[in-house]
């Protein structure tokens, strides 16, 4: 369980986040959705134990985080830049294991395992640069979860892909979510996408001094479906209340 | 590329191809027209045949020394000179620049040092290291090393700041300590940046190789060759195949670390242009 209790972020005098209480219950699919520049980032940093807390407290599991927390895994926007060029995708999505003390067989076949689970078989021995984007961000989930997190925090992660290449890589993490239930807080600027992949969508209003102005479970029937959901009267009416809550 | 993820400079990148697929081309041409021209200057008798033998003769010359083992000989000593003194200002550049580039106490420390060493032309301490080590080999491999350090240190320490630091948050969220980032993100990410330090280097690394040996005049190497030479009557001609030898040492051993380079870092946004694997995923 992650608990954020009146967290607060500054960066010097500028305020970036304020009074922020949150509690991500076990296996949610948590959805951090705001205008841009509105600290959702820095609150993703936080959680991560990347950047020291300021005001209040964040902890996993009841263990404030004080540097970066056991068993988390980060996917960040930019794969071109957090993927390893100089390894090979399978080396990439290896590497997190090298702090389990697996041997080289161990992790290699875990690597592989992982890669057919995001549908990149038979991709080990490319090199990042050598896929496209969608292939990439793959690898960067793939290594993301090939030590089986119990968090997962996601930056913008299909940010910079076209929609097609975006839908597809929503159902895998929805599907990947199902199977392995861990807990995943997803930070995006897109409402649609929050509405469709969370299963509770958080709005932080514009900054400076961010806060918490909806706080919203997702409740559709079915199973979801990118063409099916997305026309539901339900998802539409939530799609409206996240977007006047972006806009303020 | 690099930053992005997207696309974009496709065009750019086609054209670089273009020129390097002319450059060889060019390179000849150049070359070409550059003999032309001291072959002219040397037959019209512009200047006194002692002084400027034709470029032919100064070709011909080199290349029987190929057959000379005296003359090779002293090339092997040059090169060891070379190699010895590269490879040592390697072992000490590369971890020194690790070290200033990650702390930055020990960089302000060493600062100082360094910005008052650094603009000490090394051939100007030839007489120095020759009057403290003699003008053997240590003299040579001493100052080829001073020499070398600069341009390693500093692309190791420039290309350490270089490093993205998203991909460095990236490992240190999966738990890994300082060092570990340190190895297997900074070390690599800086590796392409040491390796364009060390064919500067390399390069610098030659010239004071031959400037020592012509300064200290006895031993053996292409420097003292060339020193002997100059001093022997109607000599111009030695030297000058001697000056020969020396430039196609120096361009022989930069191709074959562009070469390298090119083998070893496929991924910088330089060598994708040209890599096949690279371009067939796009």
């Amino acid at each position: 369980m992650l608990r954020l209790d009146s967290l607060g972020q500054r960066y010097g005098d500028h305020s970036v986040l304020h009074d922020i209480t949150l509690t991500v219950p076990d296996g949610q699919l948590l959805c951090v959705v705001g205008p841009s520049g509105c600290g959702k980032s820095t609150l993703l940093r936080t959680v991560a134990g990347l950047l020291p807390v300021r005001e209040g407290t964040v902890s996993v599991d009841g263990a404030p985080v004080t540097g970066v927390p056991d068993r988390l895994a980060v996917v960040f926007q930019d794969y071109g830049r957090s993927l390893y060029p100089w390894l090979p995708v399978r080396e990439n999505v290896a590497l997190p294991l090298r702090r389990r003390g697996l041997g080289r067989p161990e992790r290699r076949d875990e690597a592989e395992r992982m890669l057919e689970r995001v549908g990149l078989r038979g991709a080990g021995r490319r090199y990042p640069w050598q896929l496209s984007g969608g292939m990439q961000q793959r690898v960067a989930i793939a290594r993301a979860l090939v030590c089986r997190p119990s968090l997962l925090l996601m930056d913008e992660p299909f940010g910079s892909l076209d929609a097609q290449t975006r839908e597809d890589l929503e159902d895998l993490l929805l599907e990947v979510h199902r199977g392995e239930g861990t807990t995943i807080v997803f930070v995006t600027h897109d409402i649609d996408e929050s509405v469709y992949v969370g299963d509770r969508v958080v709005v932080l209003s514009a900054g400076p001094g961010s806060r918490v102005v909806l706080d919203l479970p997702v409740v559709l029937p079915g199973e979801r479906d990118q063409i099916a959901t997305r026309g539901l009267p339900e998802f539409v009416a939530l799609r409206a209340k996240v977007g006047h809550a972006v806009r303020g | 590329m690099r930053r992005g993820g997207s696309g974009g400079g496709g065009a750019g990148r086609a054209a670089e191809r273009v020129r390097r697929r002319q450059d060889p081309l060019l390179g000849a041409l150049g070359v070409l027209l550059a003999l032309g021209l001291c072959e002219a200057v040397g037959r019209a008798g512009l200047v006194r045949r002692e002084y400027l033998p034709p470029a032919s003769e100064v070709l011909a010359r080199a290349v029987e020394l190929a057959g000379d083992p005296l003359f090779l000989a002293g090339v092997g000593a040059t090169v060891r000179a070379w190699a010895l003194g590269l490879g040592l200002a390697c072992a000490i550049a590369v971890p020194l620049g690790l070290l200033l580039g990650s702390v930055p106490v020990v960089d302000e420390a060493v600062r100082a040092v360094v910005e008052f060493l650094r603009p000490l032309p090394s051939v100007a301490l030839i007489p120095l290291v020759s009057l403290l080590l003699g003008s053997g080999t240590e003299t040579k491999v001493a100052l080829i090393t001073y020499a070398s350090v600069w341009p390693i240190l500093f692309n190791t320490v420039y290309g350490l700041g270089e490093t993205d630091p998203l991909a460095k948050d990236t490992l240190r969220a999966f738990g890994f300590g300082r060092l570990s980032v340190l190895l297997r993100v900074e070390l690599p990410a800086t590796a392409p940046f040491i390796a364009a330090g060390v064919r500067i280097s390399a390069a610098v690394a030659l010239i004071l190789a031959v400037a020592t040996e012509i300064l200290a005049g006895f031993g053996e190497g292409l420097g003292i060759f060339i020193a002997q030479a100059g001093l022997a009557t109607d000599g111009t001609r030695d030297v000058l195949a001697g000056v020969v030898w020396a430039g196609v040492l120096g361009l022989a051993i930069d191709m074959v670390l562009v070469w390298g380079e090119r083998r070893l870092f496929p991924w910088t946004p330089e060598h994708r242009g040209d890599n096949p694997r690279a371009a067939a995923a796009r």
